[in-house]
């Protein structure tokens, strides 16, 4: 008997990836993800060169914010992520991995990268489709809102990074309804909240709102209760949030028995 | 590199109030043992424990000479064959196989390699390139036993591996179990089919209600049970006569005519009632057909402890079973009193 | 010689016709939806909204009793009192929090998973081995969901409509009272086509968790890409793809709240409502139907 010498933890971290990489390539989510990428940068089309009146810029911050920041954000991390511990417990094929000299923090690290890979992807697909389909009439704006571009590319990239870590934490802390915590938690705490004074500093989205260049309409009543964050400092604070989301994860995964079966 | 073995101290796990094992004690050394227990005995906590998916509540388990939750040195080592008829439905065997092997640590096409021979081994080379998803049962459960071979671990744990096979398939898999053990692993094989450890094995790990009840050969725990009696049948002419003869020698403590030709014998002094069972046979010129024990088949075994284990659960005779574990095993390790 | 057989006798004894089982079904389904936590959360935090409007209608009734003659003002004021004057607005709104917040909750957790668990648990043959048709299970199972999402909706809606009713101006409380009729009409409509969908998206696959997200993704996406396509062309058909929308459109028309600036209107609405309904139940049963019981 012979059994190979541990891998390094890059090593089985990139086993792991590839191996959730070919499971959400082979699983039926991918499509959801992609229709969904399609028909909000086809949406944003038919209505551009149909409606008429609207200016490009509008067009595309209309297209990011009420597509992107207030939809596929959510709904790819949600899709790529959040059941990816909890479906493997439930499905009981958790055991195979779970049984590998991988780690369990290679293992939470390999998932939660080809799931945010998956999501990232497909994030800037969709922007650029959505860029160009806004600004390729009038080229000189083209050129002109790269750096625009470049901003709403950074504060959606964030903001899946920091949802697949809130989805990767609460699926894998809340196995048997790991799809719905998630769900609710992002609906609430990070959808919900984004409209209302206050909390909306809770939320991740109101932040990447933020780096995006992006301001909410708020009434005169409201605005002393506004708070003007600097972008870099966003950046910051989301990075660190989703850190701490998936060091909880991480650890979450690494304490957890999962268990699927009795005595 | 440590030495093949599992070692247990004084185990225990609970699932809330439901007390899964308690205070296992055992040492298991290389070759292929049979786990034996009714439903919910705790066979399956045991192995998950062994394969470092679960922590004991209580006590210790060491695998080859390391603590195996989380650490994956021991993983390394460990190969487990798990009983629920779950897989990754979308892949086809070999990628499936291969993942496995690719996250043991083998290169890609070192990994690709290994799963083909390993799956052509269990005789899936045909299948390999299907996908799980269209396998029949008992393809499934080879593929299972593929992944759990496909890095050489030198524990193998196989939660019923024979679920589900037809006749040919446990041939192979069995073979491949021998094979494994005489190249030197630990094979620990549960089962409820008990003649299928007799054709593996005779080293047996009884577990009941949580508690190991007897560990070792099954000759040797049978012969352990001094104070249960033994059964002689013997089957002749005359067995009214023969059990008229027999009946006053010392250590009979029954007699049951099970039909005119044959009579058993319930003896607590086996080595007496032969000699006087041969002595009367001699003497009356009796017509003998056969004389046969039905004790010492494992399913005999496994029905008396099993049920022991039963009238005294719930009770205080329970720990009295726990600390009294029959073992016939090397008494080295942590193994109870023999 | 006689034989004393002391084994298998025929059940001698009533049994109850085959189409019982239906009931016998919806009883088990509607234990399984309360022991759903999603379910559970629903109907305890699904009088919140109800408990808000009583309070608003209160506060008006409140300030009403304090203007001269008991009439409302003239103007923006007349807006904000509206709820006793023309409580149409109210209902349909109270409606929308119920659809968003709880029945989508229950059609989550009882709904959108059901016949996914039963193929992954291999419960077929249990139900398929009995004389159950696959018209009573599917009855069953969405029933189970139908009734827990009109207990949301309904009992809020009349019991706003009745607190309306009590503290409006006494010759408006006859046509207030014929709110409850619309309101009865659009909870069957709304408990009946999400429970049909969500249990039809529920037997698209084995897997539970992809079968809620599929149900989650049709609730979302065509309702955020139709809320996109609107804001930006002003062009308001994309509505037509979301089933949501597609209630809130028939919603407007019975609450007489209808957006003219629109241009779908609820004879859009309702055929692709027949449409999907039907559909679902043809999907439903299908996959039931073909579904092989294998052990």
């Amino acid at each position: 008997m012979s059994a190979p010498p541990v891998p390094s933890f890059f090593a089985s971290t990139a086993n792991v990836f590839r191996f959730q990489l070919l499971r959400i390539v082979r699983g039926r989510k991918l499509r959801f993800g992609v229709i969904a990428v399609l028909l909000v940068v086809i949406g944003t089309a038919v209505a551009r060169f149909t409606g008429g009146a609207a200016h490009p810029e509008q067009v595309f911050e209309t297209g990011v914010r009420t597509g992107f920041m207030h939809m596929l954000v959510y709904l790819l991390p949600f899709l790529f992520i959040s059941g990816t511990i909890a479906e493997e417990v439930e499905s009981r094929t958790f055991t195979f991995i779970a049984l590998r000299p991988t780690g369990r923090f290679a293992l939470t690290t390999g998932k939660y990268g080809a799931g945010v890979a998956v999501a990232t992807a497909l994030i800037t697909a969709g922007l650029v489709l959505l860029f160009l389909c806004c600004f390729i009439t009038t080229p000189a704006l083209l050129g002109e809102h790269i750096k625009e571009f470049l901003r709403v590319l950074l504060a959606c990239l964030l903001l899946v990074w920091a949802y697949g870590a809130m989805c990767m934490m609460w699926g894998a802390l809340a196995v048997e309804a790991a799809g719905i915590v998630s769900a609710l938690y992002l609906g609430v705490v990070e959808f919900a909240f984004s409209y209302v004074p206050l909390l909306k500093f809770i939320s991740m989205n109101h932040y990447a709102t933020a780096i995006a260049g992006y301001h909410d309409d708020v009434s005169e009543m409201l605005q002393r209760l506004e708070l003007d964050v600097p972008a870099a400092l966003c950046v910051v604070i989301i990075v660190v949030v989703t850190a701490l989301f998936y060091g909880l994860a991480a650890l979450v995964v690494s304490a957890s028995e999962y268990r699927t079966s009795k005595a | 590199m440590s030495d093949v073995s599992v070692r247990a101290v004084r185990v225990s796990k609970w699932y809330g109030k439901v007390t899964a094992l308690q205070e296992v004690s055992l040492h298991l050394e290389p070759g292929v043992w049979g786990l034996l227990g009714p439903n919910g005995s705790g066979k399956t906590t045991f192995m998950r424990i062994i394969a470092g998916q679960m922590q004991p509540n209580l006590g210790e388990v060491r695998v080859c000479g390391v603590k195996p939750f989380g650490n994956v040195e021991a993983l390394r080592r460990i190969g487990l064959c798990p009983e629920a008829d779950a897989m990754y439905d979308e892949l086809t065997g070999l990628e499936f196989v291969t993942a496995m092997a690719r996250l043991s640590g083998y290169g890609k096409s070192e990994a690709s390699d290994r799963a083909a021979a390993s799956l052509s081994a269990f005789g899936l080379a045909d299948a390999q390139d299907r996908k799980i998803g269209g396998y029949s049962r008992g393809m499934r459960q080879r593929a299972k036993l593929a992944q759990c071979v496909v890095h050489e671990p030198d524990v193998l744990l196989l939660d019923e591996p024979l679920t589900g096979t037809d006749p040919t398939s446990r041939a192979v898999i069995l073979d491949q179990i021998r094979q494994r053990a005489n190249a030197g692993a630990l094979v620990l094989f549960s089962t409820h089919v008990l003649h299928e450890v007799e054709a593996l094995t005779d080293q047996v790990l009884l577990i009941a209600r949580g508690q190991v009840v007897a560990q070792g050969r099954v000759h040797e725990i049978r012969d352990l049970l001094e104070e249960h009696p033994h059964h002689i049948r013997v089957v002749c002419d005359r067995a009214r006569e023969l059990a008229a003869r027999v009946l006053m020698t010392s250590g009979i403590v029954g007699v049951r005519g099970l039909s005119d030709h044959t009579v058993e014998f319930e003896s607590v002094d086996p080595d007496t009632t032969y000699t006087s069972i041969a002595t009367a046979l001699a003497q009356g010129a009796f017509n003998v057909s056969s004389i046969t024990s039905p004790d010492a088949t494992l399913e005999a075994l496994f029905h008396y402890l099993v049920e022991r284990g039963s009238r005294g659960a719930g009770t205080g005779s329970d720990a009295e079973i726990g600390s009294g574990m029959r073992s016939a095993a090397p008494t080295s390790g942590a193994g109870g009193p023999s | 010689m006689t034989v004393r057989d002391l084994g298998y006798r025929a059940y001698d004894g009533v049994r109850l016709p085959a189409s019982r089982n239906t009931y016998v079904l919806l009883g088990h389904a509607m234990r399984r939806a309360w022991g759903s936590w999603l379910v559970k959360i629903a109907v305890f935090l699904g009088w919140i909204p109800l408990v808000v409007y009583l309070i608003k209608v209160m506060f008006v009734y409140w300030l009403m009793s304090k203007l001269e003659g008991g009439r409302p003002p003239p103007g923006e004021a007349a807006d904000a009192l509206g709820i006793l004057t023309d409580p149409g607005e109210s209902i349909r709104n109270l409606f929308n929090y119920q659809v968003w917040a709880f029945v989508t909750l229950i059609t989550l957790g009882a709904g959108s998973g059901t016949i996914a668990e039963d193929f992954t648990h291999k419960a077929f043959q249990f139900y398929f081995a009995k004389p159950v048709t696959a018209t009573q299970y599917l009855l069953a199972r969405t029933g189970a969901t139908a009734i827990f999402s009109f207990m949301l909706t309904f009992i809020p809606a009349l019991i706003l409509v009745l607190g309306i009713v009590v503290a409006a101006d006494p010759s408006l409380r006859l046509q207030h009272f014929g709110l409850v009729l619309p309101a009865l009409f659009y909870s069957l409509l709304i408990s009946s086509v999400l429970s049909v969908m969500a249990v039809a998206t529920s037997s698209i696959s084995k897997s539970r968790a992809l079968t809620m997200s599929a149900w989650i993704v049709l609730l979302i996406v065509p309702q955020s890409i139709a809320s996109l396509v609107s804001a930006i062309g002003n062009v308001s058909w994309f509505y037509l793809a979301s089933p949501p929308a597609l209630l809130g459109l028939v919603g407007d028309a019975l609450f007489k709240t209808v957006d003219t600036e629109h241009l779908v209107r609820w004879y859009h609405a309702a055929p692709l409502l027949i449409a999907l309904t039907a559909g679902s139940i043809w999907l439903a049963n299908r996959r039931v139907r073909n579904a092989e019981v294998i052990t």
